[in-house]
């Protein structure tokens, strides 16, 4: 009995070794949970800053209805093929076109995709690129505009090509057994459970009140309300931080170039819209916001469309941002969606 | 692999677990493997030169073992050097061709040696020490030459001390690879309680006292002296947590599978005297460099100053095999400096340590740990301006300057209380065995709960992982 409990315990770790070095296991291993309520991740259920910084004061349980803000729909003819690059503020929130007015097909690239899918432009057809970027990734986004384009891929419309299979070279099968991210997912196999919550949050109660420690990721807003990502705080790009004009002068140069280089490929139209860090709309610790969105989108060389989402969200008399997560809340998403909506109405179609 | 991570906490389960399904015959076959992957897991390619360091002294304990006279002789120095050249390749190349051209501009004149991009593969001087051990050894005919090529290897490899030690000896770790161990609960239940405490000292001590400790000596040119001066008592915690918490580690793994490693610390900073100091502390490197270093060269059987000089140069060399920067070359200098002063007036020493009066033995402790922890800023100083800055800053130091720690008062209230109860619990309780399986679950459970609820996390490596 003893032996056949050690053998199995043994296998059950090996089994989570296995597990916390396959992606694609790993990826199976999170449907099969998000099936059973009790056995979802808890890293995100209340917040990706709740997810890293537990703190039970932030421990927001999602409302049942939270939008006053409804997405205005209406039944214009779909006939734009939309492309996004983007990160989570908008592929979480929307991965079909059913969101969106006048759009037929919708296909996104997402900002931290290692092998992102390549955008296969049909010139017959009317295409829009929407590049959407969160405030504190815009430096190392468009600083540097090989970086972008080396991320942004797309192609005039050629003949389906078979997907090509990439056998493991020496170098990822070393990835395979030496995963530099199986910490990550060994806590997610072992201990992202709801049933450790209040463990966690008892620690993370006593460095914060007793301690004046927080995680190392989040800082708390003053009105003590929002979590907010450390990085947008403090960090050497983040909402304070100096930035010069020269630096303003690059991203936009940069973003002229890539919208420029979208419309010769075969994009009729390309929008810009940067997201605000919380941070930037409802401050911190009065500290002068370097206002990097304003600068970039008043700067005279700038020859681009924007989706103003800095503006929206600075003048809207609600709560536009999650307290306990990087990202919008419902309301903010269907601000932005009605703002972009009718941009999108607004296009006159001429193929 | 570090001991502090989720992998190594899975790793050793099932690594454990399987040791004792396995018949004794594929045992070694296990931890072998085992030991690979935990190696492999800081940087792969790193076990091609630890691959390499085995097969040279495999090879060469068998010929020692096998020719006689002279021939003999040459074929240890050759061995040695082939360990010590290794080691002189990836840690101490840069280093030396740097001072070398420091050394060559003063006379206008450039080197043509390049640098090379090197990483230091990890735990290289603690290997490589080990495998010296065991071909000096084979040579003076203490140790017989191990014929199972991959037993020595596991000599060599055995994840418990791969990394940071214990640097074990031959005679006492490589016959307990050939011996059976049945499964037994209570050496189990020691290992484990081992493991629990070395974690405890590792993730609530030393990484707690290390975020006082780095933002003062990160900037200690904008401390105050009063900051720097907690901020270096602290460190002689730190480094003492750290380091020995690692050793609890991988000694109490060691254990729970049947092995017996040496004891690296035994409370060293209750020593009255500084080589009381060095008997307590990194035993298992005090000891190597005793019998293969100090002896050799006459130990203290010649004559006062050729003894005396004897052992400054071992301190000296003990510095520099802790890293290749002036810092730790003057920390061992100090270190033999404050024994040969210590050794010419060993008969007042003795005479004051057979005095049993508590006052005298505190005042020897505390002079003992303040010149201890005077040689910790060089060690812990990246260089020698911010050692020199530190004890500047410190020398001045002014009883109403500002303590900046990064820790509030109710923190570093809480840190000194954990040093105290520290020095108790190694005082009083160094080992015990608790009996009763409930008390023993409840203790350990306590001690690990312990570990999560105050632990600072965030994967911090083990200071001596960079030696």
């Amino acid at each position: 009995m003893k032996k056949a409990l050690a053998i199995g315990i043994s296998i059950f770790f090996f089994l989570i070794l296995i597990l916390g070095t396959s992606e694609k296991k790993l990826a199976d291993f999170k449907d099969f949970r998000d099936d059973f309520g009790f056995l979802r991740s808890q890293k995100y259920a209340y917040g990706d800053l709740y997810g890293f910084s537990y703190m039970p004061e932030f421990r927001i349980a999602k409302p049942a209805k939270s939008e006053t803000v409804e997405i205005v729909k209406n039944n214009s003819e779909k006939k734009i093929n939309l492309y996004s690059f983007c990160d989570s503020y908008l592929y979480s929130f929307v991965n079909s076109t059913d969101k969106f007015n006048s759009v037929k097909t919708y296909e996104y690239q997402k900002d931290n995709d290692k092998n992102p899918p390549t955008f296969k432009i049909d010139t017959n057809q009317f295409n829009v690129l929407l590049v959407e970027a969160v405030e504190r990734n815009i430096r190392m986004l468009f600083t540097d505009t090989n970086y972008t384009c080396s991320k942004l891929n797309y192609i005039k419309s050629t003949p389906k090509q078979p997907e090509k299979y990439n056998s493991p070279t020496p170098h990822n099968f070393a990835y395979i057994f030496f995963n530099p991210l199986i910490e990550t997912c060994l806590e997610y196999c072992l201990f992202d459970y709801a049933l450790f919550n209040p463990i966690r949050e008892l620690k993370a109660y006593i460095n914060y009140h007793i301690f004046d420690r927080l995680d190392k990721d989040v800082s708390i807003s003053d009105d003590k309300k929002y979590l907010f990502y450390y990085a947008t705080v403090n960090d050497s790009r983040g909402s304070f931080s100096e930035l010069n004009d020269k630096e303003i002068d690059k991203i936009v140069a940069s973003l002229n170039y890539i919208n420029d280089k979208a419309l010769k490929t075969g994009f009729d139209k390309v929008y810009f819209s940067f997201m605000p860090n919380p941070v930037s709309i409802i401050g911190y610790q009065n500290k002068r916001y370097n206002k990097l969105i304003p600068r970039i989108q008043t700067h005279k060389n700038l020859s681009v469309n924007v989706i103003d989402a800095y503006t929206l969200f600075r003048d809207a008399n609600i709560q536009v941002f999650k307290n306990s997560d990087t990202h919008w809340n419902k309301n903010g998403f269907n601000m932005w969606m009605n703002l972009f909506n009718k941009e999108l109405d607004s296009i006159a179609v001429e193929k | 692999m570090l001991f502090n991570s989720l992998q190594f906490f899975v790793f050793f389960i099932i690594v454990t677990i399987w040791y004792f399904q396995l018949p004794h015959k594929f045992r070694w076959f296990l931890l072998l493997v085992a030991s690979c992957y935990f190696y492999m897991s800081f940087v792969p390619v790193y076990i091609l030169i630890l691959g390499g360091t085995i097969i040279i002294d495999y090879f060469a304990g068998i010929y020692l073992e096998k020719i006689q006279g002279n021939k003999k002789r040459y074929f240890l120095i050759i061995s040695l050097i082939a360990n010590v050249g290794i080691l002189a390749v990836f840690k101490y190349y840069n280093f030396l061709n740097f001072n070398i051209a420091k050394l060559a501009s003063l006379f206008s004149s450039t080197t043509p040696l390049p640098y090379l991009e090197i990483l230091l593969p990890i735990g290289l001087s603690f290997h490589t020490f080990q495998a010296m051990s065991y071909t000096i050894e084979v040579y003076r005919g203490n140790q017989k030459a191990e014929k199972h090529f991959g037993i020595y290897a596991l000599y060599v490899m055995f994840y418990p001390q791969l990394v940071a030690g214990p640097i074990e000896r031959p005679q006492n770790v490589l016959h307990q690879f050939h011996e059976k161990h049945a499964f037994d609960l209570e050496k189990l239940k020691l290992g484990l309680m081992q493991m629990a405490w070395g974690f405890f000292k590792k993730m609530v001590i030393a990484d707690r006292l290390a975020i006082a400790v780095d933002s003062a000596y990160t900037d200690p040119q904008h401390q105050s002296g009063l900051t720097l001066l907690f901020a270096t008592f602290f460190y002689s915690f730190q480094i003492y947590c750290d380091f020995s918490g690692y050793s609890d580690i991988g000694i109490g793994a060691a254990k729970c599978m049947g092995f017996d490693l040496m004891k690296n610390f035994n409370s060293p900073y209750l020593s009255t005297t500084i080589s009381d100091f060095w008997r307590k502390w990194h035993i298992s490197l005090s000891s190597w460099f005793k019998d293969y270093l100090y002896i050799p060269l006459g130990g203290n059987r010649v004559n006062k100053y050729r003894a005396m000089f004897n052992l400054f140069f071992v301190f000296l060399i003990s510095g520099l095999w802790h890293g290749a920067n002036w810092t730790f070359i003057i920390w061992g200098a100090l270190h033999g400096i404050f024994l040969v002063v210590e050794n010419a007036f060993r008969k007042n020493v003795k005479l004051a340590e057979s005095a049993s009066l508590n006052f005298i033995t505190l005042l020897k402790g505390a002079l003992v740990f303040t010149l201890v922890s005077f040689a910790w800023i060089f060690f812990r100083s990246p260089n020698l301006s911010t050692a020199n800055i530190v004890i500047k800053r410190i020398a001045n130091l002014n009883i109403h300057d500002k303590i900046d720690l990064q820790l509030n008062t109710q923190e570093i209230a809480f840190s000194l209380l954990l040093i105290l109860t520290l020095l108790y619990k190694e005082k009083v309780y160094p080992s015990f065995l608790i009996k009763n399986n409930y008390i023993w679950t409840i203790v350990i459970s306590v001690t690990l709960f312990s570990c999560y609820i105050f632990g600072v996390f965030g994967n911090k490596q083990f200071i001596y992982f960079q030696f």
